[in-house]
């Protein structure tokens, strides 16, 4: 039986690339043999001769993506994250450095599917990828947002991007964006409205469904329904949206899908600190602190303490005696 | 004559005499090698620092590409043809290279390694710079990419790139010669610089790169060997390469770090050292009279036997020599 993929975000992501291919014939797609697993290939099968194959061999593959570049044509790299930002992470820095523009596409990025263990799982990449000027991370929470996003960072975005990919189905009863939802750069979206003073900040399928589950059970706890917003730009915020985010909260909480050092919540905890955004307000991150395990995908997140229960508990203890 | 405590620079002007004169093309080239030296040997020495070195020789090669070899289209246009070093570090010949083609002013080439001035290892922000390179490895890669670029936009234009021997020890190297077959990106042509020491070792003693043709050949690529400094085997390879159309194409240019100066050139240094020594950083001053000594005797040999003239009279620009400029950074 064929599974239909329609709401996936790898597939949504390359419907929407070759979209926008058939009529910017400057993009120019590279891969390192790991085309299969976004179905990349459709890409090839239309426009054969903007399709670069290159082997396994990354690094080649991101300074030729450097080259292209150079001579007008918009690149788009695709590999595994874990592969393309930490062994061609020279190349792209170089690449950056020469102000073009590139778009890295980093697929199985995050703890899941925890399967093939620590070689592939990419929890590192957010913290490779900031210290490069001009460069953007983006981590799309759905099959909507990744159209919003590669239509970004094609047709407005001025510097390169980076686009995390979160691989495998949507989870069932996925809330979908609004039909009506746009967009903004450096912004946020809320997927679940809150009434009360604390918010689950988050960004990617994974991390979003945690939150839900966690709203899901302090609102049975204690009656209390907490703000979810999705923040799919993980390196850029805009400071007049954080700070209105920010209005009338006290403690947030931070879902990080990385390494507990130099992730998106470090990212943003710095960002709110130098903007004197963080006026009495207590802020904690929940992200990873050791290598990432290999399992399935309930047991890791619970070796990680990332699963719904222990992140409820966790929560529950940091607001019962407000 | 030596100008003592002062920084010695040819002006562009006197390549153009020269190029505009009656000689023959291989005299230009030889003329104009030893002024590009004696501006580069200035350049690292105002600057305090530097590859000189690897400037010394890989200068040949550049001289005859950009003055002799590739067509002077417009900086922007995508026909244009393009040269660049993987290596990087020789940034100093080429920057000599870049104003004696009246591409950068001399304002620029006295700052070297400066604030605003020319960068220690090439950036897009000098004119003439086709890629940031220094971190070694990278440059096949790049310039695959811009002759793949070049085919698909129907662009012209040829690409050539500048390697290292040591340069060959990163693994990146190997990645790209066997996709430029691969892809069939035959146009590009290739050029190891080499000199065959790394730093300050031989490269066989740091990890020996055994028979290169015979790797390079394995790869797929077509090889040619050649003199480095001898401007008219220069000439001739390229001339034979043109017909080779199904293989992408490498030279290795046996060349001397540091030719030009004799008591910088490797085999010189090597018979008395265990170590080469200019391989970075500045001479002090008595070696940078001396060496200046040399490439202002050999420029004035040269013009007088060519041109009967002496180029010491006109058109040089010296700078007085100050502390703070040679502190060693």
């Amino acid at each position: 039986m064929k599974i239909d993929k329609n709401n996936w975000i790898t597939n949504s992501f390359t419907k929407e690339l070759i979209k926008i291919s058939r009529t910017n014939t400057k993009i120019i797609l590279l891969d390192a043999d790991l085309a299969d697993d976004a179905d990349l290939y459709e890409f090839k099968k239309l426009y054969p001769n903007r399709f670069i194959q290159n082997g396994i061999a990354e690094q080649d593959m991101v300074s030729m993506a450097g080259g292209i570049s150079l001579m007008g044509l918009l690149p788009v790299v695709n590999s595994f994250a874990s592969f393309l930002t930490a062994r061609a992470n020279e190349q792209i820095y170089n690449n950056a450095s020469e102000k073009t523009k590139i778009i890295y596409i980093c697929l199985y990025a995050g703890l899941l599917p925890a399967g093939a263990g620590k070689s592939h799982q990419s929890i590192r990449d957010i913290s490779l990828l900031s210290n490069i000027p001009n460069l953007k991370i983006y981590h799309p929470y759905n099959y909507q947002e990744v159209k919003k996003i590669l239509s970004h960072c094609i047709n407005k975005e001025k510097k390169s991007s980076a686009i995390r990919l979160t691989i495998g189905p949507p989870y069932n009863n996925q809330p979908k964006l609004n039909s009506n939802y746009k967009f903004n750069d450096g912004c946020g979206n809320i997927i679940a409205e809150g009434n009360c003073k604390y918010l689950i900040i988050a960004y990617g399928q994974l991390m979003i469904k945690q939150a839900l589950e966690v709203r899901n059970n302090l609102r049975k706890k204690l009656g209390i329904l907490i703000e979810i917003i999705n923040i799919p730009c993980l390196n850029y915020f805009k400071k007049s949206w954080v700070k209105k985010m920010l209005q009338n909260k006290k403690k947030i909480f931070l879902f990080d899908e990385h390494f507990e050092s130099g992730g998106f919540a470090d990212l943003f905890l710095s960002f709110v600190n130098e903007n004197n955004l963080n006026y009495k307000r207590i802020f904690k991150k929940f992200a990873i602190s050791d290598f990432p395990s290999c399992g399935l995908s309930n047991e890791v997140l619970k070796k990680h303490n990332l699963d719904i229960k222990n992140l409820s508990n966790k929560i529950f203890k940091l607001i019962s005696n407000d | 004559m030596i100008l003592k405590k002062k920084f010695f620079f040819i002006q562009n002007s006197e390549i153009k005499k020269i190029l505009s004169s009656s000689l023959k093309i291989f005299e230009k080239a030889k003329i104009i090698s030893l002024i590009c030296r004696l501006n580069t040997l200035s350049m690292i020495k105002k600057a305090g620092s530097g590859h000189l070195g690897t400037s010394m020789s890989a200068m040949d090669i550049m001289i005859w590409i950009k003055f002799f070899l590739q067509k002077k289209n417009k900086l922007i246009d995508l026909n244009r043809d393009i040269f660049f070093s993987s290596k990087g570090h020789d940034a100093p010949a080429l920057y000599s290279v870049l104003y004696g083609l009246g591409i950068i002013n001399l304002k620029k080439i006295l700052n070297l390694r400066r604030l605003n001035g020319l960068e220690g290892h090439p950036d897009l922000a000098t004119p003439g710079i086709e890629a940031n390179t220094g971190s070694l490895g990278m440059g096949i890669s790049k310039a695959k990419g811009m002759l793949w670029a070049k085919k698909y936009q129907k662009k012209k234009g040829k690409v050539i790139v500048l390697t290292g021997d040591g340069e060959l020890q990163e693994g990146q190297i190997f990645e790209s010669l066997q996709t430029t077959h691969h892809q069939k990106i035959n146009d590009l042509i290739v050029i190891v610089d080499h000199n065959k020491i790394q730093s300050s070792q031989y490269v066989k003693k740091i990890i020996n790169l055994l028979d290169l043709k015979k790797k390079f050949k394995s790869f797929g690529w077509h090889v040619e060997k050649i003199n480095g400094h001898n401007f008219k085997e220069i000439n001739k390879c390229f001339n034979k390469i043109k017909k080779v159309k199904n293989k992408p194409k490498i030279i290795i240019a046996n060349t001397i770090k540091g030719k030009g100066i004799k008591k910088i050139e490797h085999p010189y240094v090597m018979k008395k050292n265990s170590k080469y020594n200019w391989h970075s950083g500045a001479p002090n001053d008595q070696d940078y009279a001396n060496f200046q000594k040399e490439l202002i005797k050999k420029i004035n040999v040269e013009t007088k036997k060519r041109l009967n003239l002496y180029l010491k009279f006109i058109n040089v620009y010296s700078v007085n020599f100050k502390k703070e400029i040679l502190e060693i950074h």
